[in-house]
């Protein structure tokens, strides 16, 4: 299903000549969506309705899910976590807000793979947000 | 049933031409500002996945009122994507070039200065 560690990283140059929602691979050949979070089956579904490349969820650099570091630590801390880019092009940080408060800046990057990497570890991320919290 | 997810003041949003992108539930959206009106579509391209919404903001030529010369609607409406330059339209997320081809869209809604998407 995930294909973070297995797949060499191609260029986007390298995809120019693909076909719209080409893709080497079909990570939920074997999967039951259904048994998905409904976070990751919506994603899912969105790119099949639209014929995309298969939804692959934004993580960090260690692989974990953002979503699923962030739905956790909002249940645990209690606070309300967005990470959003204001007026932001290709390289830009985004910004992450602790109960609408910005806290910092975070690099990130579309791997050509498909998915969105946050540029630091899903631990960083946690200690930036307990501290925010505190 | 579709939820209403926060993800911009209207604040951030002031101008024409203005964009502003989040994370919604693992999924990138983009909400950008064209006419006075707030417009959502993914941050994903149809192509291959680039990060349709984090590129340049343009117009388009068409022809004039005059019916034979050509004129430029500078309204920011128009969408490149960095990756291979595929275009759409931000207004609908309907490809500019190719009409069969189409990124989701959302509703948006305001209230008390804040903008929300449903999805």
């Amino acid at each position: 299903m995930d294909d973070c560690e297995s797949s060499p990283e191609p260029d986007p140059a390298g995809l120019e000549t693909r076909r719209p929602g080409e893709d080497p691979e079909d990570p939920y050949e074997d999967v039951d969506i259904e048994t998905l979070p409904d976070w990751w089956r919506e994603g899912v579904e969105l790119h099949r309705e639209y014929d995309l490349r298969p939804y692959r969820p934004p993580r960090f650099t260690d692989g974990a899910f953002t979503q699923a570091v962030i739905v956790d630590l909002e249940a645990e801390v209690g606070v309300e976590i967005r990470l959003s880019g204001l007026d932001t092009q290709q390289g830009v940080e985004w910004t992450l807000l602790v109960d609408g408060e910005p806290v910092t800046t975070l690099p990130r990057q579309r791997s050509p793979n498909g998915y969105t990497v946050y540029g630091l570890s899903s631990a960083a991320f946690e200690r930036l947000v307990r501290e925010a919290a505190d | 049933m579709a939820t209403r997810h926060l993800v911009a003041e209207e604040s951030e949003l002031a101008e024409d031409g203005d964009r502003v992108l989040t994370d919604v539930r693992g999924t990138e959206v983009a909400v950008f500002r064209v006419d006075g009106e707030f417009h959502a579509l993914a941050n994903f391209c149809v192509h291959q996945g680039g990060p349709l919404c984090e590129g340049e903001l343009s117009g388009e030529y068409g022809v004039a009122d005059d019916g034979w010369t050509w004129a430029y609607d500078d309204r920011q409406k128009n969408i490149t994507c960095p990756w291979h330059g595929w275009r759409f339209d931000v207004r609908d997320g309907e490809s500019i070039d190719d009409d069969q081809y189409r990124v989701p869209t959302y509703d948006v809604e305001t209230e008390d200065g804040a903008v929300y998407i449903l999805r």
